[in-house]
């Protein structure tokens, strides 16, 4: 992969990631790691795992945190929610915000259905060499981990403008 | 007065939880279906205002459900708000033909959907 392209998903992702929580009222950084330590490739308490395609790849994306990080998360006190129901919406519009920065490069994921993760998946998609990168972030509570899975065809990054047909809150009215 | 009923479909239950809980501290009854099957035997059995629609569910997408809807006179005239993540033009060109009023993006701005709401039910 070029420093290019890998400095660009970099920047979706990360982005993506820090705007997905400081929403949920949580401040994530991220960590610059010059490789992948052993212990990332843990799931933490709380994970979940959703694929997607585009023409010519596959991949998957998989968000896991402890659930001491799911307790800074803002909550409703009439209708709290669970951390395992909280991480697999938060898997869904993850990947959600990562598709539409992703329409500037006329690049238009399908994106399946978040499910939970087997413990071992990580390991196992790095020990095929399938491991695209890990991103982690620090919280007051502990590291979130986004990993990019699957046979990601990174020179398909070519910017083509344009722009999503809305935002994230946006409602667009027929 | 019987509060008017709205119908939330989502695989998403925080989404269900934090959508339902907005509409009824805003005055609503709120009615929860898991997919577009279960949202289907909702809007044949209850006297419903509006139908919340997320798009991407296992069993019968949000698309296929309000395409459904379209076809039955009990429903067909009710207002559908799609609720998703998806931007792409071609499902919200869909969505506009099969007769929904609206396209929110989430993470959703529950002030935004309540006052679309009751902006479509008349409230």
């Amino acid at each position: 992969m070029t420093r290019g392209s890998r400095s660009l998903v970099h920047t979706i992702v990360c982005g993506s990631v820090v705007e997905l929580f400081r929403s949920a009222g949580v401040a994530a950084a991220p960590v610059e790691r010059m490789r992948v330590l052993d212990s990332d490739l843990d799931l933490q308490e709380l994970a979940s795992s959703i694929d997607f395609v585009e023409l010519g790849f596959t991949g998957s994306l998989t968000i896991t945190l402890p659930v001491a990080v799911f307790g800074l998360v803002l909550q409703d006190p009439g209708r709290p929610c669970k951390g395992p129901d909280w991480v697999r919406e938060a898997a869904n519009q993850l990947l959600g915000r990562i598709k539409a920065r992703l329409i500037q490069y006329e690049l238009v994921l399908k994106v399946g259905i978040p499910s939970i993760p087997s413990r071992d998946s990580l390991r196992r998609m790095h020990a095929r060499g399938e491991l695209f990168a890990l991103y982690p972030f620090r919280t007051l509570r502990g590291e979130v981990h986004v990993a990019l899975g699957g046979n990601i065809d990174h020179s398909a990054l070519v910017y083509a403008g344009g722009d999503p047909s809305g935002g994230e809150g946006d409602i667009i009215l027929f | 007065m019987e509060k008017k009923k709205v119908l939330i479909v989502d695989d998403s239950e925080i989404i269900r939880q934090q959508i339902g809980g907005a509409l009824e501290r805003a005055g609503f009854a709120v009615v929860e279906a898991r997919d577009g099957v279960e949202g289907l035997e909702c809007v044949a059995r209850d006297d419903l205002c509006m139908v919340v629609l997320d798009v991407n569910m296992l069993r019968m997408n949000g698309l296929e459900m309000l395409e459904q809807m379209k076809t039955s006179p009990k429903s067909s005239r009710l207002p559908v708000l799609m609720l998703t993540t998806e931007v792409q033009q071609s499902l919200i060109e869909r969505a506009r033909k099969a007769g929904a009023r609206g396209w929110m993006i989430k993470p959703v701005n529950l002030d935004h959907l309540v006052s679309t709401v009751i902006k479509f039910t008349g409230t």
